[in-house]
């Protein structure tokens, strides 16, 4: 059974503008599944519509194999939330802005200490969070999430406003959750933030989804269209050799050719050196995953 | 419907926020009003012979709901109702495991509740009053006449119920409109047009729920006889209509609510 499922999920704001177009995903539980995509693609829509937060045109949600529908608003005790900045009452301290939630999810307060200790703002717990640094207000808003201690996680561009360190610290966090059995499902417009720790991946593109699968997937999609940079004397007898299969660019001595995959490049290194090229330069210039996502979220 | 645990978390919300500041600098005006008034002007107020606790309570029942209530309820719900549209805090309200309606109902009985208790503290604050001014002023005899909870009881009742309309208009707005301002100033205009309308001794007064707290009862500031108030009994049609408003606000708010788009 998924964590989450959409099935044909169609949106608009306005009955004329669609913005999401049959969005169909599968989350399965205790992965980390990271939904990328630029700026407007439809990101936090979809989050929302999985919080029930929009309503859905057409399609089905499910949690936990229920329709939202169905099992609303008992399924918000399986999910915690942190959809792009927290939610704040800055005149209260951050413990009392915990106490608020453990009131509406039916939690003890003993949970408080635990979920700060979690996000490591144990020592400002009575500081009121009109003082807090964005990087804090995150942690905090990453502790009411936690705080009823929910199967999913669902954080919507979590990494906002954090520095580098602050990245680090989230990512280990989230880690360590994934750990413990959570499903979490994290958007981010920037791959490298999130491709260590993602077990999915779903990249989502002028509101339809072109890309659902694993990192492993993404990676072999890498192999595909490899350019490699080969530097000969004899250019002439190294373009015959090679013939007409490649799509190649010549600059002097520099032939740069486009494969079809990375499998090619042994079998082509083989072919010039039997032929009698002496070759004094092989690189294959391989996309990385930020190349290749950017690639399918903006093409 | 109704969570004493949600209760409690919209009362945690309203600590140390701007209208526990209103409501108490709201109580110590009118304690001031109040004994300034009977202070400055002692051979005017002392009447023989008179209970001087029905004077008071009328007279401090009128300056207050005639020329405070409405502000106070505008920057009341309007307060408390923006500290969830500035924390930006609905997506997390409605994503909590209670029916929206129930959220938003807890919190109209939070800010009725945090009026009832403001009503009753300015109930307390004129039995103090009367006293320190036995204190000082013995010749006005209220430490010789018995205090009237009755009648307190019943001139604060009529003018809550006259106010509920008011209430129920400011929650609607303060819901619809993402800023504290617009609302707020809706709400101002439409006091400043309840004196002027209310004071006219018009029949259009009954159709106009701001100025239902002037007109709900005589306290003998203005003519109330040509506007065509019905008595039921203890009850009036001001009452009525007013109630009757409220009932048609709250629920269309909770209703608009249930149904919103958190964008």
């Amino acid at each position: 059974m998924p964590a989450i499922q959409l099935e044909n999920i169609n949106f608009g704001y306005t009955s004329k503008e669609k913005v999401l177009y049959d969005i169909n995903l599968e989350v399965e539980q205790g992965s980390i599944y990271g939904f990328l995509g630029a700026n407007g693609a439809g990101k936090t829509t979809t989050m929302r519509l999985i919080l029930g937060l929009l309503k859905a045109n057409e399609g089905r949600i499910t949690v936990l194999g229920k329709d939202i529908k169905d099992s609303y608003p008992n399924h918000y005790n399986h999910i915690g939330s942190l959809i792009e900045n927290s939610s704040l009452y800055a005149h209260l301290s951050a413990k009392d802005n915990l106490r608020i939630w453990c009131d509406y999810f039916d939690v003890t307060t003993s949970r408080i200490d635990e979920v700060l200790e979690i996000v490591d703002l144990s020592h400002v717990g009575k500081k009121k969070t009109e003082a807090f640094s964005t990087g804090m207000k995150q942690r905090l808003g990453l502790a009411i999430a936690l705080l009823h201690d929910p199967e999913i996680l669902l954080l919507d561009e979590p990494t906002n406003g954090l520095d580098p360190m602050g990245i680090r610290d989230l990512r280990n966090l989230l880690r360590r959750l994934r750990d413990d059995g959570k499903t979490i499902i994290l958007s981010s417009h920037i791959l490298h933030e999130v491709e260590r720790i993602v077990t999915q991946l779903g990249i989502i593109k002028d509101g339809r989804v072109v890309f659902q699968g694993s990192i492993d997937e993404l990676k072999e999609l890498r192999q595909q269209d490899v350019q490699v940079d080969i530097e000969v004397k004899d250019v002439p007898k190294t373009l015959k050799i090679l013939g007409d299969q490649y799509v190649s660019i010549v600059q002097d001595e520099l032939i740069t050719l486009t494969l079809d995959h990375a499998d090619t490049l042994p079998k082509l290194l083989r072919s010039l050196v039997e032929g009698g090229i002496d070759v004094y330069e092989f690189s294959p210039k391989r996309k990385n995953l930020e190349d290749m996502f950017l690639s399918i979220a903006k093409h | 419907m109704f969570s004493i645990k949600t209760l409690r978390a919209e009362f945690i919300k309203l600590k140390y926020a701007p209208i526990f500041w209103l409501t108490a600098v709201v109580l110590l005006v009118m304690i001031a009003i109040t004994f300034a008034s009977y202070y400055l002007d002692v051979n005017s107020v002392a009447r023989l012979g008179d209970n001087p606790w029905r004077k008071m309570i009328v007279a401090t029942n009128g300056i207050f709901f005639i020329f405070m209530a409405i502000p106070f309820v505008v920057l009341l719900v309007g307060a408390a109702i923006y500290i969830e549209h500035q924390a930006n805090a609905w997506k997390h309200l409605y994503v909590a495991p209670k029916h929206r309606i129930s959220t938003v109902f807890v919190k109209l009985i939070t800010l009725l509740f945090w009026f009832l208790m403001t009503s009753i503290a300015l109930c307390i604050c004129i039995v103090l009053c009367g006293y320190l001014l036995d204190f000082f002023l013995p010749e006005l005899e209220f430490g010789y006449f018995p205090i009237l909870f009755s009648k307190m009881l019943s001139t604060f009742a009529h003018s809550i119920i006259a106010l509920l309309g008011v209430f129920g208009i400011q929650f609607f707005l303060s819901l619809r409109f993402k800023g504290f301002l617009l609302p707020a100033c809706l709400g101002i205009i439409g006091f400043v047009v309840g004196i002027i309308i209310g004071s006219l001794n018009n029949p259009l007064a009954k159709f106009y729920p701001y100025s239902y707290p002037l007109i709900v009862k005589d306290v003998g500031m203005f003519r109330t006889d040509k506007i065509g108030i019905i008595e039921y009994g203890w009850f009036n049609s001001i009452e009525l209509s007013s109630i009757v408003c409220f009932v048609v606000f709250v629920s269309f708010a909770l209703f608009l609510e249930s149904r919103r788009s958190i964008t």
